[in-house]
C-alpha cells in the first residue's frame, strides 16, 4: 500500500517538482550569501596586511594574511583583551545572577501563580521601557554611590535588564511541568526547595541553559548602558571596538578582529541552543 | 518556640511572594525608580550653565515639543521602524516558507542564517561601515560589476542613500529574527489543514492566505511587535554608521536623547524628551495589542 502510494507520487511529479526543488535551494544558497557575506569580509579584515583595505579593488582573499592585528587590538584604542576580560567577568557575573533570581521568581508565578497575570505582565512591561529615559537618572545615583566604572554597576544593570525576559521564559518551562510529578516527590518527603532543585530544574535544564545564553548574549552585546557607565576602567567589547573606529583614526584591522573575537564565542554558545531559538526570541510565546 | 513556629507559617503562607520579592526590588529600584526621577527632572532645569536647579513648570516640555531636531528624530525613528520592520516581515516570511517542511540541510540553513541575530549591534555597525565605503567597499565593487565602470557612491555622506544604508543594515540583523519566528510558527501548523483546502479545489496560494496565515496570525503579530519595540530603541547602528549625519538627518530618537544629555549635558531636556517618546510608544502600543486582543 506504502510503496504503491510512494510510487504514484513519484510519478505524478516529474520535471515541475525537481524545479521546484532546486528553485528553493538557489533561493536558500542566496539568501545565506547575503547574510554571511558581512561576517566573511569583517574576517577577512581582521587578517589583511596593514594597509591593504585602502586597494582598489577591494581584496577578498589576501594572499598573505597577517596575524598582527591580533597583538595590536592590545596596544591601541582601549585595549582589547582587557575588554574581553572585563565583558566576560561582567557578562558571566550577571547571568548566574539573573538565572538565581529569576529560578525563583519564574517558579512562583508559574506554581503559586503569585501576582497573577497582573504581575506577569507588569515584568513584561519592564522590557518596554525605553533604556535612553532611565540612563541619565542611575547616572546620576550612581554618581552619590561612586560606582560608575565598576563591575558592580554592570552587573547590577544586566542583572536587571534580563529579569523580564529571564522570568518570563522560565515561567513558560516551569508551567509545562506537570503538577502530579512535583506533588508526589514532596509526599514522597521532598522540602518545595528540594522539590524545585530534584524534579523541576533537571525536567527543565534545557530549557534553562536556553535562557542563560539569551541572556548571556545580550549582556554581551548591549551597548548604550556600557558606553556611559564603563568608560575609562571596566569598558567591555562594544565599547572597545567603538574606539578602534572612532573620529580620531580608522584603524580597519583592530576593529576586524575585535569583531572576530567578540562574535566567536557567542556563535558557539549560541548555536548550541539552537532548538530554543524562536522561544527565547519572543520571550516564550512562540514554542520552537 | 511559638514566635519560632509562627514565622514559619508565616514563611509558609507568603513564599510566593518572598521569591518574587529579590526580582521585583530590582526592577523596581534600577526601573521604576529612576523613571519617576526622570519625571522630577523634567520639571526643572538641571543643566550645568544654569546655576541651582530651578523649577521651571512645562519649559521643558514646551522646547521639546516645538523642537524641529527633536520631531526631525522621531520622523527617522518612524521611517526606520515601519519600513525596516515591514521588509524584513515579507523577507522572514519568504525564507521561512523556503524551509518548512521536509528538506536536505535544514538544520545548516536555520544555522547559518541564525549567525546575525546573535552579533554585537555595534560589529555590524562597524561592519557596514566598511561595506559601503565609496572606495575601498565591496559594495561599489559589485555595483561596478553590474555598472560596467567603477561606482563610488558615498552611501553615508547623503542624506537619501544613508537611509537606504541604515535601514539596510537593520535588514541584516534583524530579518533573521523574523524568520526564525515565522518558521517556529508554520512549523505547528497541521499540513493536514492546508491539505483538506486543496481537496475542496483551494490552489495552493489560496490555501496558504485563507487557512495557513490566520492560523499562524498570533505568531506573526508577536514577531511584529517584538521588533516593533525594540526597533523604536535603535541606537548602536546610528552611532557607529552614520553618527545621526549627514547633518542631522539620520538621527533616532535614541540617538537625539543620547546626544542632547550626554553631549550637551541638557540632563531636564533629555527627561522631557524620553517622557514625550515614552507616551507616545506606550498608546501606539496599549492601541496595538488592544487591536490584537480584539481579533
Amino acid at each position: 500500500m506504502e510503496a504503491d502510494r510512494l510510487i504514484t507520487e513519484r510519478r505524478m511529479k516529474p520535471w515541475p517538482h525537481i524545479l521546484r526543488k532546486s528553485g528553493r535551494y538557489i533561493a536558500l544558497i542566496l539568501a545565506v550569501l547575503f547574510f554571511l557575506f558581512p561576517i566573511f569580509w569583517i574576517t577577512v579584515t581582521a587578517i589583511k596586511q596593514p594597509g591593504q583595505y585602502y586597494n582598489y579593488p577591494p581584496i577578498w582573499f589576501p594572499k598573505r594574511p597577517t596575524f598582527v592585528h591580533f597583538k595590536a587590538v592590545q596596544t591601541t584604542g582601549a585595549g582589547g583583551y582587557t575588554a574581553l576580560k572585563n565583558s566576560f567577568i561582567i557578562t558571566t557575573s550577571s547571568t548566574i545572577a539573573v538565572m538565581m533570581l529569576g529560578i525563583m521568581a519564574a517558579y512562583a508565578m508559574a506554581r503559586f501563580k503569585t501576582g497573577g497575570r497582573n504581575l506577569a505582565f507588569w515584568v513584561l512591561s519592564q522590557r518596554m521601557l525605553p533604556p535612553i529615559a532611565i540612563i541619565f537618572p542611575l547616572f546620576l545615583m550612581m554618581r552619590i554611590i561612586r560606582w560608575i566604572d565598576t563591575y558592580q554597576v554592570m552587573i547590577l544593570f544586566y542583572t536587571t535588564f534580563n529579569l523580564p525576559f529571564v522570568i518570563w521564559m522560565l515561567r513558560s518551562y516551569f508551567i509545562e511541568v506537570p503538577v502530579d510529578v512535583e506533588e508526589s516527590a514532596l509526599v514522597d518527603g521532598c522540602t518545595r526547595i528540594g522539590a524545585l532543585f530534584r524534579v523541576v530544574l533537571p525536567m527543565t535544564l534545557p530549557g534553562l541553559i536556553a535562557t542563560a545564553v539569551f541572556a548571556y548574549i545580550f549582556a554581551w552585546t548591549e551597548f548604550l548602558f556600557a558606553v556611559i557607565f564603563s568608560r575609562s576602567r571596566v569598558f567591555t567589547v562594544p565599547v572597545a571596538v567603538s574606539t578602534y573606529f572612532g573620529s580620531e583614526g580608522q584603524l580597519w584591522g583592530e576593529a576586524g578582529v575585535m569583531a572576530v573575537l567578540s562574535m566567536v564565542p557567542i556563535f558557539v554558545i549560541g548555536l548550541s541552543v539552537q532548538k530554543h531559538f524562536a522561544r527565547g526570541l519572543t520571550l516564550g510565546s512562540v514554542k520552537g | 518556640m511559638q514566635i519560632r513556629a509562627k514565622t514559619k507559617s508565616w514563611i509558609r503562607r507568603n513564599e510566593g511572594w518572598l521569591m518574587v520579592a529579590p526580582s521585583m526590588a530590582l526592577m523596581l529600584a534600577v526601573g521604576i525608580f529612576p523613571l519617576v526621577f526622570s519625571l522630577g527632572i523634567s520639571f526643572i532645569r538641571w543643566e550645568p550653565k544654569i546655576p541651582g536647579r530651578p523649577f521651571v513648570g512645562l519649559a521643558n516640555f514646551r522646547d521639546i515639543l516645538t523642537s524641529i531636531e527633536y520631531w526631525t528624530a522621531m520622523r527617522t525613528t518612524a521611517i526606520i521602524v515601519s519600513s525596516g520592520v515591514t521588509i524584513e516581515f515579507f523577507f522572514g516570511l519568504g525564507l521561512a516558507l523556503l524551509l518548512v517542511g521536509k528538506l536536505r540541510g535544514k538544520r545548516l540553513f536555520m544555522a547559518l542564517l541564525m549567525l546575525p541575530v546573535m552579533m554585537v549591534p555595534i560589529v555590524v555597525g562597524y561592519t557596514w561601515r566598511i561595506l559601503w565605503h565609496p572606495g575601498y567597499g565591496p559594495i561599489n565593487q559589485i555595483l561596478g560589476w553590474f555598472a560596467g565602470h567603477r561606482v563610488t557612491i558615498s552611501w553615508l555622506t547623503n542624506t537619501k542613500t544613508a537611509f537606504v544604508a541604515l535601514i539596510v543594515t537593520e535588514f541584516w540583523q534583524w530579518t533573521p529574527f523574523m524568520f526564525l519566528v515565522l518558521l517556529a510558527g508554520l512549523t505547528s501548523v497541521n499540513p493536514e489543514l492546508a491539505e483538506a483546502a486543496a481537496i475542496d479545489g483551494a490552489s495552493r496560494w489560496q490555501a496558504f492566505w485563507r487557512v495557513t496565515i490566520p492560523v499562524i496570525r498570533p505568531v506573526i503579530m508577536v514577531a511584529i511587535l517584538i521588533r516593533t519595540i525594540e526597533a523604536l530603541k535603535i541606537f548602536d547602528i546610528v552611532f557607529i554608521t552614520t553618527h545621526g549625519g549627514p547633518g542631522l538627518s539620520t538621527q533616532s530618537i535614541a540617538f537625539y536623547l543620547y546626544r542632547t544629555g550626554a553631549r550637551y549635558f541638557r540632563m531636564s531636556h533629555t527627561a522631557a524628551g524620553s517622557w514625550v517618546f515614552l507616551v507616545i510608544v506606550a498608546v501606539i502600543i496599549s492601541f496595538a495589542v488592544r487591536q490584537f486582543q480584539k481579533e
